[in-house]
Parts: C-alpha cells; sequence; structure tokens
C-alpha cells in the first residue's frame, strides 16, 4: 500500500532523511518511532505530497481522495461548530452530511457537535481532527502523533478507534514517540533516528531480537541501545 | 463546483460567527444612513448622493479588501487551507468560494445603499448594483492577493487596512481636491455609478481594468506562492 525506497531530503545543509526504506502493507498498523526532529513528520509530508523529497521515491497507491490524515496542526476552523467543520469536508468529498454526526459520534463527541472550535479542549480538537480524517472511510490514514498531550484515558479510546479502523481495513500509518503506544497498536514499526531508520519489524520480535523482553516488551530500551538517546 | 460551494458556506458561517468582520459590513451603510437623514439635510447646496457614494466607495474599498486578506491569510496560518487543499480542493475553486460570499455582500450592502435613493429608477438601481458588484470583484482580487502575500493574518489586517484606507478615503478627498480626483480617476473606486449616468461606459471600463490588472498581479503572487 506504501513503498517508500531510498528516500533523502535536506533543508540547506541539514539533513533530515538518508536512505529511508520501508514497505507497509494493506490493512497494517505501521509505527514510525523516533524523538522529536528525528524526521517524523517530513516523511508524512513526502507521502502526502506536501514536500518532495531530494532523492529516492514514495509510493502510496491511493488518490488523495482515498487519504485521511490527521497532521501536528489541526487546521480546524475556530468559529465554526464541530459539525460545521466536518460537513465542510463531507460536502467537498461529496459524501452524506449524515456522516459528519457519524464520525462524531465515532470519537465520542455528539454531545459537542454544535459547540465552537474555540471552546475545545486540546483532547477534544485531537478528535475532531481525527473525526474529519475517518469521515470519508479513507483506505489510507496518516497519523502524526495521534495522541500526544493526551490524557492516558482519552489516549486509549483513540487507539480503540485506530484498531477498530484496520480490523474494518483501512491501512494507517502513524509517527509516535511513545514506545507503549507503538508496542500495544503497531503490526510492524520503524525506529527513526536522525533520519535514518535503524531498525524495523515487528515490535515484539525487534524487543525479543535485542534482549529487551523483560517483563513488558521494551523498545524504548531497544532505541537506547540503538542509538544511545533516550525519547 | 461541490469543492466551491462548500468554501462558499463555511465562508458565509465564518463570516456570520465573525463580529470584527460583521460589524464592518453595517458600519458603513448606517454612517450612510445617518450623515444623509441627519446632517446632509441640513448642509445647503448638498446632494443626497454625497454620503451614501462616499460611504458605499468606502466600504467597497475597505471592508471588502481587510475581510478576504484576513480570511486568506488566516487559512493559511492556522493551516487550514493545507487540509483544503490536501482534500483535492484548488487555488481557483477556493478563491471562488471566498469570493462569492463577499460578491453576495457587495450586493446585498450595494442594496442598503440604493435603498436610501428612493427617487432613482430600477435601471439606475441596476447599475449602482453592477458597478458595486464588479468594484467588490476588484477589491477581493486585491484581498487575495494581501492575504497571499503576506507574512501572517497580522500582516494582512495592517496592510489591507493601509490600502483599504488609501482606496477608500481618497475618492472623498477628491470631492474636495481636483488634483486628488484627478489621480484617483484610474482607480475603481472613484468609478462607481451614483449620479454620473452619462459616463458609465468609460466608468465601467476602467473598473473592468482594474479588475484586469488585478488579475494578473493575483496570478503572479499566487505562481511566487506555489513555487
Amino acid at each position: 500500500m506504501i513503498k517508500v525506497k531510498q528516500i533523502e531530503k535536506s533543508f540547506g545543509s541539514q539533513k533530515v532523511l538518508s536512505g529511508v526504506n520501508f514497505e507497509v502493507k494493506d490493512k497494517e498498523i505501521f509505527g514510525l518511532l523516533g524523538p522529536s526532529g528525528a524526521g517524523k513528520t517530513t516523511l508524512i509530508n513526502i507521502l502526502t505530497n506536501q514536500i518532495s523529497p531530494d532523492a529516492g521515491s514514495a509510493d502510496v497507491l491511493v488518490t488523495a481522495f482515498e487519504t485521511g490524515l490527521m497532521l501536528d496542526e489541526d487546521g480546524l476552523y475556530m468559529r465554526l461548530s464541530c459539525l460545521e467543520n466536518l460537513n465542510l469536508f463531507a460536502r467537498i468529498y461529496g459524501i452524506n452530511l449524515s456522516k459528519s454526526m457519524e464520525a462524531l459520534k465515532n470519537v465520542g463527541l455528539e454531545s459537542s457537535a454544535k459547540k465552537a472550535v474555540s471552546s475545545l479542549s486540546k483532547g477534544m480538537r485531537q478528535r475532531l481532527a481525527l473525526a474529519r480524517a475517518i469521515l470519508h472511510a479513507p483506505k489510507v490514514l496518516f497519523l502524526d502523533e495521534p495522541t500526544s498531550g493526551l490524557d492516558p484515558r482519552t489516549a486509549q479510546g483513540i487507539h480503540e478507534l485506530i484498531e477498530g479502523l484496520r480490523d474494518k481495513g483501512a491501512t494507517i500509518f502513524l509517527t509516535t514517540h511513545n514506545m507503549d503506544e507503538a508496542v500495544k497498536l503497531c503490526d510492524k514499526v520503524a525506529l527513526l533516528h536522525k533520519g535514518q531508520i535503524v531498525e524495523s519489524g515487528e515490535p515484539l520480535e525487534i524487543c525479543e531480537r535485542h534482549n529487551s523482553m523483560r517483563t513488558v516488551p521494551d523498545l524504548g530500551a531497544v532505541f537506547i541501545k540503538m542509538t544511545g538517546v533516550d525519547l | 463546483m461541490r469543492s466551491t460551494v462548500a468554501i462558499f458556506i463555511k465562508q458565509l458561517q465564518d463570516t456570520f460567527k465573525n463580529m470584527a468582520v460583521l460589524v464592518q459590513f453595517f458600519v458603513f451603510p448606517g454612517m450612510a444612513f445617518i450623515m444623509t437623514r441627519f446632517v446632509g439635510v441640513e448642509m445647503e447646496g448638498m446632494s443626497d448622493e454625497f454620503f451614501i457614494s462616499m460611504f458605499a466607495s468606502m466600504f467597497i474599498g475597505m471592508t471588502l479588501i481587510s475581510s478576504p486578506a484576513v480570511a486568506i491569510a488566516e487559512d493559511r496560518d492556522n493551516n487550514s487551507l493545507r487540509f483544503l487543499m490536501m482534500s483535492g480542493v484548488k487555488s481557483h475553486q477556493y478563491l471562488m468560494g471566498i469570493s462569492g460570499v463577499y460578491m453576495l455582500c457587495a450586493l446585498l450592502i450595494g442594496g442598503m445603499f440604493t435603498a436610501m435613493m428612493p427617487e432613482l429608477l430600477l435601471s439606475q438601481r441596476l447599475i449602482i448594483l453592477a458597478s458595486l458588484m464588479l468594484g467588490g470583484v476588484a477589491s477581493t482580487l486585491l484581498g487575495a492577493i494581501i492575504g497571499l502575500l503576506s507574512k501572517n493574518g497580522q500582516a494582512a489586517t495592517s496592510i489591507g487596512t493601509a490600502v483599504g484606507m488609501f482606496l477608500g478615503f481618497g475618492p472623498m478627498i477628491g470631492m474636495f481636491n481636483e488634483r486628488v480626483r484627478r489621480i484617483f480617476s484610474i482607480f475603481y473606486t472613484q468609478n462607481f455609478i451614483f449620479d454620473d449616468f452619462d459616463n458609465i461606459t468609460r466608468r465601467l471600463i476602467v473598473i473592468l481594468v482594474n479588475i484586469a490588472v488585478l488579475m494578473i498581479v493575483f496570478m503572479f503572487a499566487y505562481g511566487k506562492k506555489r513555487d
């Protein structure tokens, strides 16, 4: 579904991505893990055609219409209500407006449908941004740090939603620096450090390979072992 | 087409919830009404159209420049524009959706201005509305150019206000100064048709030339921004 080959990207003299390769299969949750500044957002921007790589190729085998996005900045209209924000995109996608309420129900925001976005908490805005991303039932979902800054209960709700979307057939590409989240959610992960993938595979398999199973699988320990850097 | 309609509806909803913009839509017709009814009648030799044409020029030249400039800069600042573009909305669809709202405003508020001149014939009302609508097109284009080229929403507000004051106040000053009047005769804000029905063609041509020039600048600005 997503094929990335030998991606290189620099901003000025700073090399942000170097020789990045990976493949994401259909109906898979793929996690790109790494600390802030590792190049995760740049890679998402390349995959969503917002910027071009200097070298290499990034192929997402669906149209822009079949893609859902939840990025680092939510881009919501503050003065409009939750429902109006979703209705805007429902009209753009040419889908029934009833889907907006359905998406709000899916993220637990149906009671806030008529509230202005400016009155919502950060967690609620993040859920609304996720509702917008899943509104048109996309085949591929890009989620940039979907649970960052959220309380554990809200994050848990979003995890359940992401798993539910995968079960319904969506392919999900997410970035995170939360290793527990990655172990719990992802079918496959890639560890990104200073623009290079230092390890990739199934989370448990990676932990076993690096003797980091202890009481629970510890991808964080693997990352420290590989890079010398804590997340 | 559906993207243009979607943007149009969004912009209409957003405009009605934005008090700062909404106030501007009513302050100019309100001022024109007050000045015409309570001040103009007491001033000898003052025509009924004086305050109406002055405030209508100000409305088209100021509000309809700064409002789209701020709307576009705001969309750019908070990344909403990014999501629209990634959902397949093309730049011309976005511009048409935003402009449509301000065209509608020009029509409605223009209607308020003409309602203050009960002696006008229907044909004259339509000519006034047409000139105001075309002026609205020019102002929205200018506002879009400012919105595209400004660094952020704050800069767009400042530049939009400055340009709007220049174009909105110029024709008023021109009423008292021949040299200023001659200079501003090349700008669309001095060529709205309120009473000079003998020079309709010349005035409309000036407005259309303004629109053509602004269209070229807009395409240049959009191309530059895309690069």
